[in-house]
């Protein structure tokens, strides 16, 4: 595109022909300029050659002109032998500035006069030798001439007389003349020279003129002729970009010569690319959704464990508790610490999981990375194998970055698992951090996207079997695997690759065949070090004691008792409900008395939000907040926002739930 | 039968009139030098006036002896047209010679008493009267003269000056080399006019296109003596036609003839002016204002108007 703008900003002749690439407009004016300046070229070798002949033989002409009136005026002259007369008649002709001096000589070679304007009148030739070129009858006027000067002779004739008086008074004029002398005219050259310059001062202006004049004409000429071809480059060079399909624009040509036919193709070609770009990408939605099952499938296993593990906790906990109740002995409280945190901990796993499975959480947010991959580590703990030793190295820098926690995890957990993958019977796996300075080069060869500047790093280091440079080329394409169909999708690191590009990072990767793969993931460091915490408030102990009615509906009795268990605990009387059409009767029954109505959306027979109006009916202003164990994608498919009602994400922690209650109450 | 014999009778006398009329003079034999055109002129004028029963010579192409040819013709008179003609009829004794055409015969006359002749050129005395008629304020004439080719006539102008109390300012010279100084010389004698004689070395092409510029730079008009000289600067010319003279030979022949006049005896010529209005212009001469020079003057009143083109 850079030649087209320079060709229209008009460059310099030199500058199309040693500075701009090769092109058919470098070739068609290349073409108009070699046949203008053969032509032109040849017209000025023609008519300098004419000019200059004609320069001179005009020189000599009018020599031969002055010659010819001096040496008739110097009749007299020569005739009288008067020398004053001679010299009265050359005085006019010195007036010429290439006349340098005129010699007149009489027949018998005697110099009768010199009239001249140069002390030393350099004379080529003597008198005697044009007298001798008379006589072997040779022409007159003679022109002899050096470098410098030029010399025109002409003899000097008079006129025989009257043969008789008679004939004088008959006016019969005589004819016949006779040699009375010679007149040389001697002549500056450098005249000519002056003349010869001076036409090609005109030449070279005119050549300027017609150069300046033809370029624009033939630049004109050309553009015209290669100009829907520019066009076309310069639409086709979008092609080189050209897996950004959906910023390929059709180009705007129509007409049915060959850059017509040519347009009228690659639009063609571009609605085609298009459209299977638009196939290509249902269908790697597709097989996203199928890649991210696989990913789930793997976190399973590993979610099983640690879940296990949780209720193993939780379970444990709640039998010594039992127990120690029905013994009516004191209960260690840091069993009840341990039930509330391994729920905690199973609370946060399924938030993980279902934010994963549902492709949410996309915002981004400053994250350490020393923080993500501990949880990362605590996280691959469940599903990788037990004979694969992780080793962390976490950088005392503790970098931050701007990311989301679950790409972030997406993104190591496919590392992770094709690391696993690649150590099918077991090895070492070094997980590190650091941070990378990024020049402007380094960033340039990474990819438009990268900026130059300072990047958190993750290493992955494993020992497994290593790749090849033809894999290597080849592991951020989209389904590309080695794996084999059944087990691989081929999307895995695409993803990633797609995902830190997202963040406009980038991945190195270095592998040695049958030594390991060392992956190296750059992202942008966030300008600020703080990382947003959410610190939730457990703490039952401030939370002041409330009073009133609230009617609970829900479908899972534990959920009931646990709810009822708490409210009442903090002075509330509670009456339950187990679905939809019950809590409406319940209402009913006691609309005076219930203060706040808390349900479940989705219940038997009649869900949360149908509910809500027909108690909304009896009566108008009542207060009701939800609660869900579902997400909200759940709720939204089945035609329920949770946007404009007061909700409680289940599980929920007893002090969320009574604050929440206070607060609606107050409202 | 009377009114037939009446027409023969006629015829016979016109015949025998105008037979008679042919031998009624003698016949004469023309010698011309040269066949140009003044000199065919000059033939024509002397056939008006003397006859047709003439027989021409030209001497340039005529192979034979002319002297021979003519002693064996014994014409009653012989017209000598031109000084070569003259030159080939001088020894000829016994018959009488017209000449014409001829500038100076005064070598030829000396020994020759059957010599006559109209002159070439008009008078003196009647040149200076035009002159003084037609440029009253010119006094001083001015000429040039080769002692040796124009002394005679320079003699004759001298005592026709004296006849119309004119001063002549003259300049001898020898070569025409000299003639350059002689014009510079004479012009500072201030002279009222130059008078132009036909001499040879005074006159020649390349003295008269000088003296023509010179002596009108000096504002002193040039009097020639033949209308050719007009176009080449000079502002009058006095001359004798060519046909008038070979008339008045003619007429001189009969009178010779017929003994009315006594050998040797030479004529002027009738005299003819002519003007150049151009030059009399740009000299400022009065002679242009009143119109008298804009037309030819003289015996025929009916030459044309002068033009320098003609």
């Amino acid at each position: 595109m850079e030649i087209i703008k320079k060709i229209k900003n008009f460059p310099l002749i030199t500058e199309i022909f040693f500075q701009m690439k090769d092109s058919l407009f470098k070739r068609v004016l290349t073409t108009f300029i070699t046949i203008f300046m053969s032509f032109f070229l040849t017209l000025f070798i023609f008519y300098s050659c004419q000019q200059i002949y004609s320069i001179k033989s005009s020189f000599i002409r009018e020599g031969k002109i002055l010659i010819d009136v001096l040496a008739t005026n110097s009749r007299l002259g020569v005739l009288a032998g008067n020398e004053k007369l001679l010299k009265q008649e050359a005085q006019g002709f010195l007036c010429q500035p290439y006349v340098i001096g005129i010699s007149v000589f009489s027949k018998d070679s005697l110099l009768m006069s010199v009239t001249k304007h140069e002390q030393n009148l350099p004379r080529i030739i003597t008198i005697f030798q044009i007298n001798k070129r008379l006589s072997q009858g040779g022409r007159p006027p003679y022109i002899y001439e050096t470098d410098r000067l030029m010399e025109i002779w002409n003899p000097v004739y008079i006129s025989i007389g009257f043969k008789s008086a008679e004939e004088l008074v008959l006016g019969i004029m005589p004819t016949k003349t006779k040699l009375a002398g010679w007149v040389a005219l001697s002549l500056d050259k450098s005249e000519i020279s002056k003349k010869e310059k001076l036409y090609f001062l005109y030449f070279l202006i005119t050549l300027f003129i017609c150069i300046s004049l033809a370029y624009f004409f033939m630049h004109r000429a050309a553009l015209r002729t290669v100009g829907a071809i520019d066009m076309l480059c310069e639409y086709v060079d979008n092609f080189k970009n050209i897996e950004n399909v959906e910023a390929l624009q059709e180009i705007p040509m129509e007409g049915e010569d060959e850059a017509g036919r040519v347009a009228k193709l690659i639009n063609e070609m571009i609605r085609v690319l298009k459209k299977r770009h638009e196939e290509k990408k249902k269908l790697e939605t597709q097989l996203l959704n199928a890649q991210k099952l696989e990913a789930i499938g793997a976190l399973a296993g590993g979610i099983a464990h640690d879940f296990n593990n949780v209720l193993a906790s939780v379970m444990g906990s709640g039998d010594i508790v039992k127990y120690r109740m029905s013994k009516r002995e004191e209960i260690d409280p840091k069993f009840v610490e341990a039930i509330i945190s391994c729920s905690k901990r199973a609370r946060e796993m399924i938030v993980e999981l279902l934010k994963y499975a549902r492709g949410k959480g996309m915002d981004r947010y400053p994250l350490k990375l020393n923080d993500q991959i501990i949880m990362l580590k605590k996280m691959a703990s469940g599903f990788l194998n037990d004979d694969i030793e992780i080793r962390l190295e976490l950088s005392e820098e503790d970098p931050v970055v701007v990311s989301n926690a679950t790409q972030l995890h997406q993104v190591l957990l496919n590392m992770l698992t094709n690391a696993q993958d690649a150590m099918p019977k077991g090895g070492r796996l070094r997980i590190a951090t650091g941070t990378a300075e990024i020049s402007e080069d380094v960033a340039r060869s990474k990819g438009e996207w990268v900026n130059p500047g300072k990047y958190g790093v993750i290493y992955i280091e494993d020992t497994g079997t290593g790749m090849d440079e033809e894999v290597m080329k080849n592991i951020f394409n989209p389904f590309f695997t080695t794996k084999g169909p059944e087990k691989g999708t081929g999307l895995g690191l695409y993803n990633c690759f797609n995902i830190v590009k997202e963040h406009g990072g980038f991945i190195d990767v270095e592998s040695v065949k049958g030594k390991g793969t060392f992956f190296k993931i750059y992202i942008p460091l966030s300008d600020s070090k703080e990382v947003v915490v959410e610190k939730e408030d457990d703490s039952l102990i401030n939370i002041p004691k409330g009073s009133g009615t609230i009617l609970v509906a829900d479908d899972d009795p534990f959920v009931r008792e646990v709810i009822k268990a708490i409210l009442t605990e903090f002075g509330y009387k509670v009456i339950l409900a187990v679905n939809g059409i019950d809590v409406i009767n319940k209402f009913r029954d006691n609309k005076d008395e219930v203060d706040l109505v808390l349900m479940d959306i989705v219940m038997p027979y009649k869900h949360g939000k149908s509910a809500q109006e027909a108690i909304r009916k009896i009566k108008p202003g009542v207060k009701i907040i939800f609660m869900s164990g579902y997400p909200d994608y759940v709720l939204a498919e089945k035609g329920i926002s949770t946007d404009d009602i007061e909700y409680i994400q289940k599980p929920v922690r007893a002090a969320t739930l009574i604050k929440k209650i206070q607060q609606v109450l107050k409202s | 039968m009377h009114r037939k014999a009446s027409i023969y009778i006629f015829c016979f006398l016109i015949f025998f009139t105008s037979y008679s009329n042919s031998f009624a003079f003698f016949s004469a034999i023309v010698v011309q030098s040269i066949k140009v055109e003044p000199y065919n002129r000059a033939f024509e004028g002397i056939k008006s006036s003397y006859g047709n029963n003439l027989k021409r010579i030209i001497v340039s192409t005529y192979k034979g002896d002319i002297k021979e040819y003519i002693e064996e013709k014994k014409p009653r008179i012989i017209f000598a047209i031109g000084e070569w003609a003259l030159s080939k009829v001088l020894s000829i004794k016994k018959i009488p010679i017209v000449y014409l055409m001829v500038l100076n015969p005064y070598p030829f006359l000396s020994d020759n008493k059957n010599i006559s002749g109209v002159s070439m050129l008009v008078s003196p005395q009647k040149r200076f009267e035009y002159i003084k008629k037609y440029i009253p304020h010119a006094k001083r004439i001015g000429v040039i003269y080769n002692p040796k080719h124009s002394g005679y006539m320079y003699k004759e102008l001298c005592k026709a000056a004296k006849k119309t109390q004119m001063s002549l300012v003259a300049k001898k010279v020898f070569s025409s080399q000299d003639v350059i100084d002689a014009i510079k010389e004479i012009s500072d004698d201030n002279i009222d006019v130059f008078l132009m004689l036909p001499d040879v070395t005074v006159i020649t092409p390349e003295t008269l296109s000088f003296m023509s510029l010179f002596f009108f730079k000096k504002s002193i008009p040039i009097i020639t003596f033949s209308e050719k000289y007009l176009k080449l600067g000079a502002l009058m010319a006095i001359y004798s036609d060519p046909f008038h003279i070979g008339v008045q030979a003619g007429i001189l022949a009969r009178k010779i003839l017929q003994g009315k006049v006594r050998l040797p005896v030479i004529i002027w010529p009738k005299g003819k002016l002519k003007i150049n209005p151009y030059v009399a212009k740009n000299l400022s001469l009065p002679i242009y204002e009143d119109g008298k020079g804009m037309r030819a003057h003289g015996d025929n009143k009916k030459d044309k108007k002068f033009s320098p083109h003609n």
